[in-house]
This record gives C-alpha cells, sequence and structure tokens, in this order.
C-alpha cells in the first residue's frame, strides 16, 4: 500500500494521455457523472457516488461497426490500441468481469476482445454508499481491487494506491509514491468498516437460487409487473446486460452494426412467423430478474447484478430491483 | 398537499360506488419516500398514501386496466387530463372511471430533492409541503425545503392544476395560467444557437425509449420510429415484411436521434398532458418538455386550441383558423 | 486492421463467401420453400453435423438462421427457405451464381454417433422436415451402423411436402416413408389426418429406437404425447428449437431460453434437457 501526495487519479490520466491511451473517465454533465473519453484530466470531476452509466461502452459499445460492406466485406473496423478507464467503481470492475465471462469465454468475440485486452483498469474505492448501493449484499466490497491495474482510495483528503498488476506497477514507476504508514493502514481499515455500515439496502441472498426456481410461476411477477412500461432504461444502464441485436445500415452500401438491445422490449425476440416466446411484459420483466439472479448462475455459476442500484434509481416507474429480489416469495401456492 | 389529503383519498376510497372493483393510488415505496402508482382492490385503502412525491401519472395503468373494469383513480390536474385525452381518443370510457381529483399544487422534482435533502433516502419518514415549504421528517428530525427549490420545473407552468373532470374533488380549485415565456426566452436565441443545444442534447440521449413507453398518449401498437421489425401476424405476406418502412435503425446518434425525438412530438400536437412523465424518465435527464412545449405554443397560437377543449385536435384542423 | 478480425475462422462474425450453385423449388404459392445448393468459395466445405445450422447473409438486408438440409455424407451445402421476411424475400429473388454469406456451422448436431446400431424414426411436418432430411440421408449413407429407418411426414396439403421428388424415390427404393396430408385430396394414395395421427397409426416400437421431431409447435407437442403414449422415453427423443437469432455464438441473448442458448447449446435438444427447465419451451 503506497501513498501520493498530489491527486493520483488526475495525474495518472495526464500521464496516460502523453502515453497516447484513449482514456475515459467521469465527467459532470448536469446532474450526474459519466464516463467519457478525456482530451485532459481538467475534464474530469471525481465527486460521485456512482455515473449514471455503466461503464460497460468501453468494450461494448452502444453501437459497434462489425464490418463495412458494399456488394461484399469491404472493410473492417480498426480497434484502438490502449484504452484506459480510471475512477471507476469497485462494482463496476466486477461487471467488466462479468462481461469477460459471456464474450470472452467459449467462443470468443473478438470485437470485445481486441478492447478488452488493452484496457487498463484504475479503479477507485468507495467511501460511501449510495441510497441505491447493495453491492455488499452480492458479495461485492465496496473497496475490492479484484481485477483493477491498481486501485486508489481516497483517505481524508490523501490518495492511497494500491498497485495490483504488472501492467499497474509498470505505469505506477512513473510517480513518486511513498509506502503506507502504520497509521495510514488502520486509517483505510476504519474507513471501510464504516463503507460497509454505510448501506442502506440489504438484499437477501439466501437460498435464493431455490425460491427463485419456486418462484417462477408465482402471480408475483405479474403484480411487480402492473407499472412496467417495457422501456430499456434498466438494461441500458445496467453494467452486465449484454444483451446486442445485429443489423445492416444500408441497403448497398452500408455497415453491419451490433447495437444494444434489451429483453424488455416485446420486438426483442419476436420471430417473422409472429411468434414470440415472451409476448406478456410481465414475461419479459420476469426474465430479467431471472437471468440476474437464477439463468446465469445456473450457466455460469454467478450473480449477474453487482449491486450498483443504477436501474432502480432511473426506473421511470419505481421498480427497484432490490426490493423485488428482496420479496420473492418464498412459499407458493 | 398534507396528511389531511392523504385522509381525504382514504375517505372518498372508502366510499366508492360498489361496482368499482380497483383503486389505481399511489403507495409509498419500501425503501424510499415516493410513491409509485398501485392497482389496489377496494378493501386494501389502507395501503394508499400521497405525497408531493406522487409524480406518476396513473393513466397508462387506468388504460390497461378500464378496459374491462370499473376503476376508481386518484388523479392530479395533468392526470386528469391525460384521461381526459385518452377518453377523447377512445382508449378510456368514462363510465368505467370514477376520478377522485386532486387539485394539485405542483409536485417534486425528485432529482433535485436527491441533492437537496440531507438524509439517506431509506431513514426519511415522511415528506409533506406545508405552505410553500416541503417539510421532510427522518428519525425525529426535521428538515424544510423552499419548495421553490425542488419543485418539478414543469409545474411552473402548468395549465391545469385542477382537473377539469372529476367525481369528487379535493382541495380548494387551483387556477392555472397559459405561460409560454420559457420557450418565449429559449425562442430568443439564434438557430445556430438552438441547433448546438438540441445537437448536445440529443448526443446524450441513449435510445431506451422510456420517454416513449412512459408516456400516456404513446399508446400505439406499432410506432413509425421503432428499430426493430414492426408487428406481424401468422397471415403477413413475407413481402409486406420485407418492405416494411423503417424511419430508424438502432443507429444511436445525434442526428437519428433527433428525428426519433422530433418525430415522437409531433404525433402529441394537441394531445400532450403536459405531465412531464416523459422528462422525469428520460434516464440521461434531457429536456423533452422543452420540444413538447413548443409544439402546444404552436398550437395554441396558431389554432388556438388547448387539449382542454372537448372535441379531438384533428377535427379542429378541419376549421380553418381566420386570417 | 488486426488479422484476426479478418479471418472468418477466427472472427466469428466475418461470413465465408459462398456461391448459389442451384435452386429447386419445393412449395409453390403465398408461402414458398427453395432449396439452395450452395457452394463456399475458394475454400473447401466446412464438416459439419445434422442439426447444425448457419447464418446465411445478405448484406443490407441482414442474416437468417437456417438448418442445413442435407447431411455432411453429401457434397454441397443445402438450405430450404420459407420466404417470409427481409432476408429470405431477397434470397427466393436470387438466382444461380448470385453470391450470398455464410456463418457456420453453429449449434449442437445430432448425436448421430452415439444413435449407431438404433433404429431411427423421424416424425416432421411442414418445412420442420429439413433437419431430418439430413438424418435420414446421413443414416441411409450410413445404413449398415443402424437398425430400422422409419421416415414419417406430413404437410397442410400435397402441394406443401418438401423434398416430394426424393422421398418418392426413397419409396420405390423400398425404404420405410409414411406421408400424409391433412384433408383429402383425389388420388393421395397415403395417409390422410394429422401427422401425430398417423404416428399412432404406424405405432414405431421403442425399443431401442430414437424419435427425432421437428415441425410447427403445435405438432410437436401432440407428437411428444404420442410418443410417451407409445413408450417412448424422454432420453429416446429429439427435436429442434427454434428463436430468433442474431450472433449464432451464444452472445447476442436473442434466443436464450432460461440458462441455455438455442443457437449454442442447440438447435437439437434432448426432451429431457427441455422439461428440465422452468419455462415450457
Amino acid at each position: 500500500m503506497k501513498v501520493y501526495s498530489g491527486n493520483f487519479l488526475k495525474d495518472v490520466i495526464t500521464r496516460l494521455l502523453e502515453e497516447g491511451y484513449r482514456v475515459y473517465a467521469p465527467v459532470k454533465e448536469g446532474n450526474y457523472h459519466v464516463f467519457r473519453v478525456v482530451k485532459s484530466a481538467d475534464e474530469t470531476d471525481f465527486d460521485y457516488i456512482n455515473t449514471k452509466k455503466s461503464p460497460k461502452e468501453v468494450t461494448f459499445p452502444e453501437n459497434e461497426v462489425l464490418i463495412k460492406y458494399g456488394e461484399w466485406v469491404e472493410e473492417l473496423p480498426e480497434q484502438p490500441d490502449r484504452l484506459a478507464i480510471v475512477g471507476i467503481r469497485p462494482c463496476d470492475v466486477k461487471g467488466i468481469r462479468l462481461m469477460d465471462r459471456v464474450f470472452l469465454e467459449d467462443i470468443t468475440d473478438p470485437y470485445y476482445e481486441a478492447k478488452r485486452k488493452n484496457l487498463l483498469i484504475i479503479g477507485y474505492a468507495c467511501n460511501q454508499a449510495g441510497d441505491y448501493c447493495f453491492c455488499s449484499s452480492v458479495g461485492i466490497k465496496p473497496y475490492s481491487s479484484e481485477g483493477v491495474d491498481i486501485l486508489v482510495t481516497n483517505l481524508n483528503g490523501r490518495q492511497i494506491v494500491e498497485v495490483v498488476s504488472d501492467a499497474g506497477k509498470e505505469l505506477a514507476a512513473n510517480f513518486e509514491l511513498t509506502d503506507a504508514s502504520a497509521e495510514d493502514i488502520e486509517a483505510k481499515k476504519e474507513l471501510e468498516k464504516k463503507v460497509m455500515e454505510s448501506f442502506t439496502r440489504k438484499v437477501d441472498t439466501e437460498n435464493l437460487e431455490e425460491r427463485m426456481k419456486r418462484a417462477f410461476d408465482s402471480d408475483y411477477w405479474r403484480e411487480v409487473a402492473t407499472n412496467c412500461i417495457s422501456c430499456g432504461t434498466c438494461t441500458y444502464l445496467c453494467p452486465t446486460c449484454f444483451c446486442f441485436d445485429i443489423f445492416d445500415d444500408g441497403e448497398l452500401k452500408g455497415v453491419r452494426i451490433r447495437a444494444w438491445d434489451s429483453c424488455q422490449f416485446p420486438l426483442h425476440t419476436l420471430e417473422s412467423s409472429s411468434h414470440n416466446p415472451r409476448p406478456e411484459k410481465w414475461q419479459r420483466l420476469r426474465n430479467r430478474f431471472y437471468d440476474k439472479f437464477y439463468y446465469m448462475l445456473v450457466r455460469k455459476g454467478e450473480l449477474y447484478c453487482v449491486g450498483c442500484g443504477r436501474c432502480s434509481a432511473a426506473c421511470p416507474v419505481g421498480i427497484d430491483i432490490a426490493e423485488v429480489i428482496d420479496n420473492v416469495p418464498s412459499e407458493v401456492e | 398537499m398534507n396528511a389531511e389529503t392523504l385522509e381525504r383519498i382514504k375517505e372518498e376510497c372508502r366510499k366508492l360506488p360498489a361496482e368499482i372493483s380497483y383503486i389505481v393510488g399511489f403507495v409509498r415505496k419500501q425503501s424510499e419516500p415516493r410513491e409509485v402508482v398501485a392497482v389496489l382492490k377496494p378493501d386494501e385503502v389502507d395501503k394508499l398514501s400521497f405525497s408531493p412525491l406522487s409524480f406518476n401519472n396513473p393513466a397508462r395503468t387506468v388504460m390497461e386496466l378500464a378496459k374491462d373494469n370499473k376503476v376508481a383513480v386518484i388523479a392530479k390536474g395533468c392526470d386528469a387530463r391525460a384521461l381526459k385525452q385518452l377518453e377523447k381518443e377512445e382508449k378510456i370510457e368514462r363510465e368505467n372511471l370514477y376520478i377522485i381529483g386532486i387539485s394539485c399544487p405542483g409536485v417534486i422534482d425528485y432529482r433535485k430533492f436527491r441533492n437537496t435533502v440531507k438524509f439517506r433516502l431509506a431513514e426519511i419518514d415522511s415528506v409533506e409541503l406545508i405552505g410553500d415549504e416541503v417539510v421532510v421528517k427522518a428519525g425525529g428530525e426535521e428538515q424544510r425545503i423552499p419548495f421553490s427549490e425542488v419543485i418539478f420545473e414543469n409545474c411552473l407552468y402548468c395549465e391545469q392544476p385542477t382537473p377539469k373532470d372529476y367525481d369528487v374533488l379535493i382541495g380548494e380549485p387551483r387556477e392555472g395560467k397559459v405561460d409560454f415565456s420559457d420557450i418565449e426566452e429559449f425562442e430568443k436565441l439564434s438557430a445556430e444557437e438552438r441547433w448546438s443545444y438540441w445537437m448536445d442534447v440529443f448526443s446524450k440521449c441513449i435510445r431506451c425509449h422510456a420517454c416513449r413507453q412512459v408516456c400516456p398518449m404513446c399508446y400505439c401498437n406499432e410506432c413509425l420510429v421503432d428499430p426493430s421489425n414492426l408487428a406481424v401476424s401468422p397471415m403477413t405476406p413475407a413481402e409486406e415484411k420485407a418492405a416494411y418502412p423503417r424511419v430508424l435503425g438502432r443507429t444511436v446518434n445525434a442526428a437519428d436521434n433527433l428525428i426519433y425525438h422530433i418525430v415522437r412530438v409531433m404525433h402529441h400536437a394537441g394531445r400532450c398532458a403536459g405531465c412531464g412523465e416523459c422528462e422525469r424518465a428520460c434516464p440521461m435527464e434531457l429536456p423533452l418538455r422543452k420540444l413538447e412545449r413548443k409544439l402546444e405554443k404552436v398550437v395554441y397560437e396558431v389554432f388556438n386550441y388547448s387539449p382542454d377543449e372537448e372535441i379531438p385536435f384533428l377535427s379542429k384542423l378541419d376549421i380553418l383558423p381566420e386570417g | 486492421m488486426s488479422e484476426v478480425i479478418n479471418e472468418p475462422m477466427k472472427n466469428p462474425y466475418l461470413p465465408y463467401k459462398a456461391e448459389i450453385v442451384e435452386i429447386r423449388d419445393e412449395v409453390k404459392g403465398i408461402r414458398p420453400i427453395k432449396t439452395f445448393k450452395i457452394k463456399l468459395i475458394g475454400r473447401e466445405r466446412f464438416d459439419y453435423q445434422s442439426g447444425q445450422g448457419c447464418l446465411i447473409s445478405v448484406f443490407g438486408r441482414g442474416e437468417s438462421w437456417f438448418t442445413i438440409a442435407n447431411s455432411p455424407t453429401r457434397p454441397d451445402l443445402e438450405f430450404s427457405i420459407l420466404k417470409t421476411g427481409k432476408v429470405t424475400t431477397k434470397l427466393h429473388e436470387m438466382e444461380v451464381g448470385d453470391v450470398v454469406g455464410i456463418r457456420g456451422p453453429l449449434g449442437r448436431g445430432f448425436p448421430l454417433d452415439e444413435w449407431k446400431g438404433m433404429n431411427i424414426v423421424t416424425i416432421g411436418g411442414g418445412i420442420g422436415q429439413t433437419p431430418l432430411r439430413s438424418i435420414y440421408q446421413y443414416v441411409i449413407d450410413n445404413e449398415k451402423d443402424y437398425g430400422d429407418l422409419t421416415i414419417i411426414y406430413g404437410a397442410r396439403t400435397s402441394r406443401d411436402l418438401c423434398y416430394k421428388d426424393e422421398l418418392m424415390e426413397l419409396i420405390e427404393q423400398g425404404y420405410n416413408v409414411e406421408l400424409s396430408i391433412d384433408n383429402p385430396e383425389p388420388d393421395w394414395p397415403y395417409f390422410v389426418g394429422f401427422v401425430p395421427d398417423n404416428l399412432k397409426r404406424i405405432k414405431p416400437d421403442p425399443k431401442d429406437t430414437i424419435a427425432i421431431t421437428c415441425g410447427p409447435p403445435i405438432m410437436i407437442k401432440i407428437t411428444l404425447g404420442v410418443l410417451k403414449d407409445l413408450g417412448f422415453k424422454e432420453d429416446q427423443i429429439y427435436t429442434t428449437l427454434e428463436r430468433r437469432m442474431k450472433c449464432g455464438i451464444g452472445k447476442c441473448g436473442k434466443c436464450k431460453l432460461e440458462s441455455v442458448y438455442v443457437c449454442r447449446d442447440g438447435p437439437v435438444f434432448r426432451y429431457d434437457e427441455l422439461s428440465a427447465l422452468l419455462e415450457k419451451a
């Protein structure tokens, strides 16, 4: 554990930009923060609980050209050399790791891989849980250094730097870091304890797999879906929602694009025959919750929710993932 | 809008006509002070809640429910306006509704509220509007916030705070006003300034379609700007499916997003209830009401039409405006 | 431009270039079906299993999933395609010599190796015969490895039957082919009635037998009931599922049925795998 006397997050951005990285960092836009490609550390602002959109678009952009075509394939898109994301929260790092399992396991997705393998991750530990946060309920520590190259913690105005990977070591070598004192280490432990106590939301994941399995045919899902408007807000803001569509834009000449899609859209699964496996909105809503808390658990052995709370905070009709999962009935008639 | 209003709502709901099978009202969320729209049975009156955080418009939920049921609905001015419009468009039958109207002083902008309130959301016991202050109580503590600091901006220009059509009204009627001063201010900008303003706005849109989905007027089964295939039946010929016009793909960029929003708004001429659900729903917090209000202003000035008239806007188009 | 992305074998989104070398009309009318014989340009045909699919690409229109309609023991790839939407309407307008893109083979096919020594019964309806045709061709080409072959196939009318010439030839050669149509027609010498009723009449013996059924969802549902009544166990019954598909490689989530990707884990499923799911497929 090291200590940096300046603003490590900003200085690291300056350094990375000098080295030619494409840097994604939090920028304040109106009332909220989002990750944007920045040209200077001055554009950034690190005073946030979390960003409005998840940073999944760094490796999985909302629109991505797969192929440029005329009569036949004409060109494939260039992939960026070196990417960095600075200021990402531990829940979102977990999000990227869950995305990795979708795009890199089994058949490798080369477009995702090209960006992911060149991505440097500078994490930023949380000092306080937000009003919708519940990462601690899904097995994530808000100060976890898992999956980052470097983790930065704000400790009473000073920045604690934990160098985790070889790439992180290489980058950190450019900065004057001093060893953390025993006091610092103690203070950081105190801070970690304080963060864990700052969660106002908890989700009971005890026996969840079994509860989900039993509740599948429950009327509960129709009730939860009463106000659902089948928009894509929850899925688009989510760090682990990975569904996409592929379509051709341009009849004679154009681009084959992949674009985020949402299982909440009625047309997502509509077949040309007019058959739709999930025609009702409650079926689509149920699908999202089951995908996060049951289907992906069966397929990958992990929950596909990182407890960032973005969907709950932004849902236009107030559907709240933490409440919904917490209230899954354990007894079903 | 305080505990008294809620008591009056409950009182009215306890003496509903017997043929009412559901109440569409507001229920407080478990882990935060806001209300959400809920469908309740008449014997669940005690679950009802109401506060300046009962900002959602229940019209959409009512439209689905009132097809086969008689429904009582708690409606603010704009909610009632949306119901009226849906009635004019034959989406709802008035006889299936029992409207408990609320004379509305405006609702809270939850984003502003979250930025202003000093408590954690989960700690808040109650949020009330007393006089022109919002009184927030949490664990024995209290915070008073001037209503003007957290009011939903759209409510400042409300034409109809009191429902025009109701079965019973709660609260003293309030006067609305026709005020387009915000739009007039915006119109003073040069074309270039307005263009760059909107391109900046639309570059942030992620096309989640929340604005369309939440809008009580966007009830079409097929939408011109749907990026995917349109609704099909087993009998739809292949050629028809192949030749479906597709105005937009799933391409997300400022230019395409602009088409999406403009086309959507144009279909609201003379119909928009002004509830502001679109703007509230937008996860990227885009100023979508500005587009709607510009259109309202045009319709008002050119056709002298307001959605409160008893006739649908389109029939108004049959009558040439004077001059 | 990265090399990995530029190579179809390594970039699973990049199609092989292929040429249509033959087009046969299977069914005419308002819901026409054509069979396309396709040859890859500049490379040998890839190896595949019966039941696997490919995504056929028409740039400017998109891609659609089709099950390969013939056996890997035959030289070129064949696809039987119902004209139903954007891509298929364009394909139906195409001619011999036109170029299409092809991505495949995708998904899991039928475990024909496991079935060695067993009797094979295929039960098909309409265009659902496509994957079954690949099976019976394979079994015929490897006749010594399998027991008896029974081909049960039906369609709404005699005009809606696919692969008619081929099936007539098989009948002439003495294969057990049981055809049916839903309603009577003059001069129809075979069974009249629904496919499951024909199955009930034929009563295949479940002993050492594998039954594979494919067709409209309702037909599959009733067929499964009849098979169970005849004594077939769930692990003796196979079917293929259809979903809207885009990526074809188990990523995009369109065809996801609970934890299962139809494009990657299927489209072939043994019936006990499906009955274990929460939602009935």
